[in-house]
């Protein structure tokens, strides 16, 4: 079912906590809602779940506006984030609750719990108490009570948050997958980037109650509309620049005293320049640096290079042995002008 | 929708206004009557009068809390940070006052200490007298380590213990460990047992009376003052002193607590002990508290060793007589109010963790109007001494309709709260309403706020999201506060005597009378009854709320012994 939003606000007091927020989910899709903590998002979700009473706009389920509905009526399941199974009851009346608020008659429920508590695989755990399952455990319990009453829509408030990383990937795979499956349109809250753009089909990045850019994983990493998404999407370096129209819809842009043409039709916004620290190279000539620090993360290597009163990150894929490893050590470093992207600031 | 939201809202204003009626309104009334009431002016000789007996107040309770906090501590940190044998049986036996009402602690200390005592008569063949404020001094010491030793160890067992391995860590001594470290985080629980025992002992008025001979308190001289020539006028003159330094003292904790809020972020319950105490510490600290055990220990034994004992003092034969005259007693003078006690605990109890714990939920999820000012209503009761919010409802419900009938619909029949029945339980529940509160906060602090949420996401309506998730969920709250609430009420007097009419007599005031008229034996037998129908009645409530699983939530419940005082 499609969901839509249109100009959703949440006002405390002179405060917009969410504002003039406007989206729309596909059929199916899942959407990931990404941003610093504090920044509305988990407002926003839970004004969708009808949890919180939206100060203006609307949501529409489908055709249908739902804002003036109570949360039982809105056939939208929520994951949250403590989980919130409830602590006196079992597996199993924790996952019929739904079924049970919705009159189901015991035979179908008992059905629907084993066959949903078997693909979150947890088979065989509906008579355990909730204080004796592990994180990993709760969250699949909180999945399989939201997946079995078949809802319209899933909200997701930061599941993975309290699990240890490993767990959270193997979670974050589960999910997708359900999620495929059962086709179910989606909306993702989280922090982290790597777990929005690793579920997420599309990401709505988001800072203080606005949208700053909705796109898919790639196109956010590689076409970020401004330095906030630039900054929290994957690693970046950024320059403030001040670019001069040059023939052919180019820019010319100085970067670190390297002066390039860059292929962006001039815009006076665009002041801010990005370049991945995967797209440098170390070498012999180029940029004048050195080494402020070296982290060895296995795959990559990253250097933090101090040049003049700038920083720049420069990622080498890798083994890497010939490279500089000394603190202060004097190192060069160069990039070509496609790594360059202009964005506002 | 919006129907149904102001329904909630006028449900909300009678529950408010309740509360402010029966809470604050008879607490406002004392100040009033004692201040616009005509009668006996009150002369200097009165005031020089009030302001001695303040003094004595002051300084008992004053040095009353400062021992039995430090009694407090020092049993806390033998018994949880010291390791030596036996001090699980001792954490046990610390607990054993707890069990008496309060005043019952005299029984011993005059059979043992008494003009006819067993250790200063018989033995000694002294005659000394244990009356005056040093009985009161002990007594209340012996009573209140109980509840400091509660407060604070419930404190030290929640600490992070990390805080004091990274002091040793930072290479601060042993001492300075204790003193900069351990004994901080311990202030909180340190504040709220001081808090509470000097409210209590500003409050007490039995002990003096049974004991203080020509020492008396504020407290006491309210009871006489009431029951001896029925002097309002002064009566509420008195109160109004023997209130101020205990809201100050209310205050003046609120205000400390909520300037100094620290509190470890992360709470083991993985015990640790001190590795290297010097010796000489180390068993001054057991020796003393394993005194103040036997202190403990030896009252209770002498309770039950004079309720069958022939005549105290005098004739030391063993006798079941003391049993047979309690049992064969008119039913109105024994059995009566010992079930009547029952009935108003049981009720009060049920009445009050209901609305106490419900009051707690909704003030948290400030879901109802006005949630500091409901708050404050309902916990501000707690420091007004028992035997002064009777006074309040003496003056306030004399008159008819709440107290307000004087002023409005002259002529109507009037509906007098004071010398019913019902007015012992409105006064029994306004009083316990804190502590039900304070149960609902204690286990609402670790509680998911979206379970609530979460019931209504799943289609649950609001009604259901109560019954199937809330009043569940709560359930521990509510058995806390019943328990507590039940065996408060139990041995409770000084809120009720004033009220009480001969038809509903309880228990705990006949106790009182008999000791007061110095019958030993029957006070005795009297107590011990009184202390294991309590103690019974728990454990059938336990069975009742947990059924099979009692005994692993008893257990449990030792474990953890979460006291709900805090907050």
């Amino acid at each position: 079912m499609k969901i839509e939003l249109r100009n959703l606000t949440k006002k405390y007091g002179g405060f917009y906590a969410v504002k003039q927020f406007s989206l729309t989910v596909a059929d199916g899709e899942i959407l990931g809602l990404l941003g610093p903590s504090g920044c509305g998002k988990t407002t926003l979700l839970r004004m969708i779940a009808g949890l919180i009473s939206n100060s203006e706009g609307s949501i529409i389920f489908g055709d249908k506006e739902i804002s003036h509905l109570p949360p039982q009526h809105r056939n939208a399941a929520m994951v949250f984030q403590s989980y919130a199974l409830f602590p006196h009851m079992n597996v199993f009346d924790n996952v019929a609750f739904g079924l049970r608020t919705r009159g189901f008659s015991k035979q179908d429920m008992v059905e629907k719990v084993e066959q949903i508590l078997d693909c979150v695989e947890l088979k065989g755990f509906s008579k355990r108490k909730i204080q004796e399952l592990s994180g990993g455990q709760k969250q699949r319990v909180a999945l399989a009570r939201a997946l079995v009453i078949e809802p319209d829509i899933l909200l997701f408030d930061e599941p993975l948050s309290n699990l240890d990383p490993k767990l959270r990937v193997n979670m974050r795979q589960t999910i997708k997958l359900l999620q495929r499956r059962f086709g179910i349109t989606s909306v993702y809250v989280t922090h982290d980037q790597e777990e929005a753009m690793s579920i997420a089909d599309r990401i709505t990045v988001m800072n203080h109650g606005e949208i700053q850019q909705t796109d898919t994983p790639k196109a956010l990493y590689f076409h970020p509309v401004n330095s906030f998404v630039a900054d929290f999407v994957g690693q970046a370096n950024l320059f403030s620049v001040k670019p001069i129209p040059a023939e052919n819809h180019q820019s010319r842009v100085e970067i670190l005293g390297k002066s390039m043409t860059i292929p962006v039709s001039h815009n006076e916004e665009l002041t801010m320049a990005m370049v991945r620290p995967e797209n440098i190279v170390l070498g012999h000539k180029g940029i004048r640096g050195h080494v402020l620090l070296r982290e060895d993360l296995g795959l990559i290597t990253r250097y933090h290079i101090g040049v003049g009163q700038e920083r720049v990150k420069v990622d080498v894929l890798g083994k890497v042995e010939s490279t500089p490893s000394e603190i202060d050590q004097e190192v060069f470093f160069d990039f070509n002008s496609s790594a360059v992207h202009l964005i506002r600031v | 929708m919006k129907s149904k939201l102001s329904w909630i809202k006028i449900y909300d204003s009678i529950i408010i206004l309740l509360l402010f009626y029966f809470c604050s309104l008879p607490i406002l009334a004392v100040v009033l009557y004692g201040v616009t009431s005509e009668g006996r002016e009150i002369g200097p000789n009165q005031i020089a009068r009030i302001l001695s007996m303040l003094k004595n107040s002051l300084s008992i309770a004053t040095i009353v809390t400062i021992t039995a906090v430090i009694l407090g501590v020092i049993a806390t940190l033998t018994l949880y940070r010291v390791s030596f044998r036996g001090r699980n049986v001792m954490r046990m036996m610390m607990l054993l006052p707890l069990v008496n009402p309060a005043f019952v602690g005299s029984i011993s200390f005059i059979m043992l200490f008494g003009r006819r005592g067993l250790i200063t008569y018989k033995l000694l063949n002294l005659n000394v007298s244990p009356y005056g404020w040093h009985g009161v001094f002990i007594l209340q010491v012996l009573v209140f380590t109980t509840l400091a030793y509660l407060i604070i160890s419930s404190g030290v067992r929640n600490t992070d213990t990390s805080l004091e391995e990274a002091a040793r860590n930072l290479g601060a001594s042993e001492s300075k460990v204790f003193f900069r470290v351990t004994l901080p985080m311990m202030m909180p629980e340190i504040s709220v047992a001081a808090l509470m025992i000097f409210l209590a002992s500003m409050a007490d008025f039995t002990t003096p009376l049974i004991i203080g001979g020509s020492f008396r308190t504020l407290a006491s001289d309210l009871y006489i003052q009431i029951t001896g020539v029925y002097d309002m006028k002064m009566a509420t003159a008195t109160g109004i002193v023997l209130l101020v330094p205990c809201i100050i003292a209310f205050f003046l904790h609120r205000y400390i607590s909520e300037k100094k809020r620290y509190h470890s972020d992360l709470s083991s319950h993985a015990e640790i002990t001190y590795q290297n105490v010097p010796r000489w510490l180390k068993y001054s600290a057991i020796s003393l508290s394993s005194l103040t055990i036997a202190i403990f220990v030896l009252n209770f034994c002498f309770i039950v060793v004079g309720a069958f004992t022939k005549n105290w003092g005098f004739d030391y034969t063993l006798t079941l007589n003391h049993l047979r005259t309690a049992l064969d007693q008119d039913f109105n003078r024994l059995l009566k109010p010992l079930l009547n006690s029952v009935i108003l605990s049981v009720i009060t109890g049920f009445v009050s963790s209901l609305t106490g714990v419900l009051l707690a939920y909704r003030i948290q999820r400030r879901t109802i109007m006005l949630p500091k000012f409901v708050d404050f209503m309902c916990l501000f009761t707690a420091a007004v001494p028992g035997i002064l919010f009777g006074i309040g409802y003496l003056v306030t419900f004399k008159y008819s309709l709440f107290g307000i009938g004087q002023f409005v619909l002259k002529g109507t029949q009037p509906i007098i709260l004071l010398g019913t029945g019902i007015i012992i339980y409105l006064i029994c529940i306004a009083r316990s309403i804190n502590f039900s509160m304070k149960a609902g906060y204690a286990l609402l602090e670790h509680t998911d706020e979206d379970l609530e949420n979460a019931a209504l996401n799943l289609g649950a309506s609001k009604t259901k999201a109560f019954f199937w998730v809330v009043l569940p969920v709560l359930k521990d709250a509510f058995v806390n506060s019943y328990i507590k609430v039940f065996s408060n009420t139990m041995t409770t007097l000084g809120a009720i005597i004033f009220l009480l009419m001969p038809s509903n007599k309880v228990i705990i005031q006949v106790i009182f009378q008999a000791i007061t008229g110095a019958n030993i034996g029957a006070t005795a037998i009297m107590a011990l009854m009184l202390s294991m129908i309590t103690l019974i009645l728990i454990l059938l409530f336990y069975l009742l709320a947990y059924g099979k699983s009692s005994i692993d939530v008893i257990r449990r419940k030792r474990d953890e012994n979460r006291i709900t005082e805090l907050n």
